[in-house]
């Protein structure tokens, strides 16, 4: 998948908007969307918002999640957890960019949020990154990944499933070699034994 | 390597390249009339003691105790580049040894003796793997031709370069329209080939038809 499908995807979240003109509801196929009332606010998807607002039809209301504070504390709790915290939005990445693409002026603090969740970001795939190399090299069986994200997911994903297909197969080459071994082995401990309980007799 | 991860089948080309390799083994009993597949011979029969270099393909049908050949191991897989895998495996230029030496290990790793191949390739691919996912996410410019991978690496690296130079193009908003799947644009060139092929045959028929 690629990071334009993963925007494509997060363009359906819903987000809040304040318009400033009429317009009676319009029917799509994945729902209605408004009626738009100037000064009234009113969800709508977020394509139809980066549209409207660069026509300058409306402002956008940013959501509750996108506060200097509540980033803050979402990232001191990223940093102290070992695993991975629930975000505020599935799509927290891509909302964030497609806002601060179109319409950086009606946030308050725009800088200081867009790094903030850029430093979220990091420390999310930093972690991802030890714990798939921690994986690899702890032989460990499976792994359970909560909360991470379609972005998050596609900075490892043709890479890692792979990887592992190709270890998992020389894995098993290799067991399959040592279990002959081992059945050799078993063989000859066999035999010492009957000879040891022979030699007894 | 496209979407799908590799797997060796009859079909894929390079399982084929893997099985063309040729191995030398050690005739133990006389062979009658197997003279030719050694072309220094010159009796028809194959003497007990020689030594035939056969391609991996009938080698692997091969059971470990067959009575007629017994399958020397190739140096690549001895014991000093065992050594120097276990030692630091990320430094090993694999590319040079063997292009497809996992593959190549894998179908010779139950004719081992010592029963150490098996676990050394799992053993190099695990560290060079992890290697590999750290390199390959540092890196966005085009590969470089001097990195020491075997086949099977080199597609993982791709992969893994690919995904990150598509991230930070989206980062960076340089590309903003969605493109067809591959999917898709391998049918759609597919149908052009089916129907350029089509028009090619009704002109030869004409032709054809022409000239009687």
């Amino acid at each position: 998948m690629d990071p334009c499908e993963i925007e494509f995807i997060g363009e359906k979240s819903q987000i809040g908007i304040v318009p400033n003109f009429n317009f009676d509801p319009i029917h799509l196929i994945s729902g209605s969307v408004g009626p738009f009332r100037a000064g009234l606010p009113v969800h709508i998807p977020l394509w139809l918002a980066v549209h409207l607002r660069r026509q300058r039809k409306c402002r956008i209301v940013p959501p509750q999640w996108m506060d200097v504070d509540t980033l803050e504390e979402i990232k001191e709790e990223e940093k102290r957890s070992k695993f991975f915290t629930k975000m505020p939005s599935d799509n927290y990445m891509v909302e964030a960019q497609l806002i601060f693409g179109c319409a950086a002026e009606d946030i308050p603090r725009c800088d200081e949020i867009r790094t903030i969740i850029k430093d979220i970001f990091d420390i999310r795939e930093s972690k991802l990154r030890t714990s798939v190399d921690a994986f690899i090299k702890g032989e460990g069986t499976y792994a359970k990944l909560d909360n991470l994200t379609l972005l998050e997911m596609h900075a490892i994903r043709p890479i890692l499933p792979h990887a592992l297909d190709h270890i998992s197969r020389y894995q098993r080459v290799a067991s399959a070699t040592q279990r002959d071994m081992s059945s050799l082995g078993l063989n000859t401990s066999n035999l010492s034994s009957s000879y040891h309980s022979q030699s007894r007799i | 390597m496209g979407s799908r991860s590799y797997f060796p089948s009859y079909y894929s080309v390079d399982d084929i390249f893997v099985t063309q390799e040729k191995i030398s083994c050690q005739v133990s009993s006389r062979l009658l009339k197997m003279g030719f597949l050694d072309p220094g011979c010159e009796t028809d029969h194959l003497e007990p003691g020689k030594i035939v270099k056969l391609p991996l393909w009938y080698v692997k049908e091969l059971k470990i105790n067959n009575p007629y050949l017994i399958i020397q191991i190739p140096e690549l897989y001895k014991n000093v580049h065992n050594a120097i895998c276990e030692a630091e495996s990320t430094n090993i230029d694999l590319g040079k040894m063997n292009m497809q030496y996992y593959e190549y290990g894998r179908y010779l790793a139950s004719f081992d003796r010592n029963h150490s191949l098996g676990r050394i390739l799992y053993e190099t691919c695990r560290q060079r793997v992890r290697h590999l996912l750290t390199i390959s996410k540092n890196t966005v410019d085009e590969i470089k031709s001097e990195n020491k991978m075997d086949s099977i690496e080199r597609g993982l690296y791709e992969a893994g370069i690919r995904t990150n130079t598509l991230y930070t193009n989206w980062l960076q908003q340089k590309n903003s329209k969605i493109r067809p799947s591959e999917l898709v644009q391998e049918h759609s060139k597919k149908r052009k080939r089916f129907t350029l092929s089509d028009d090619e045959m009704s002109s030869s028929l004409q032709s054809t038809k022409r000239s009687m």
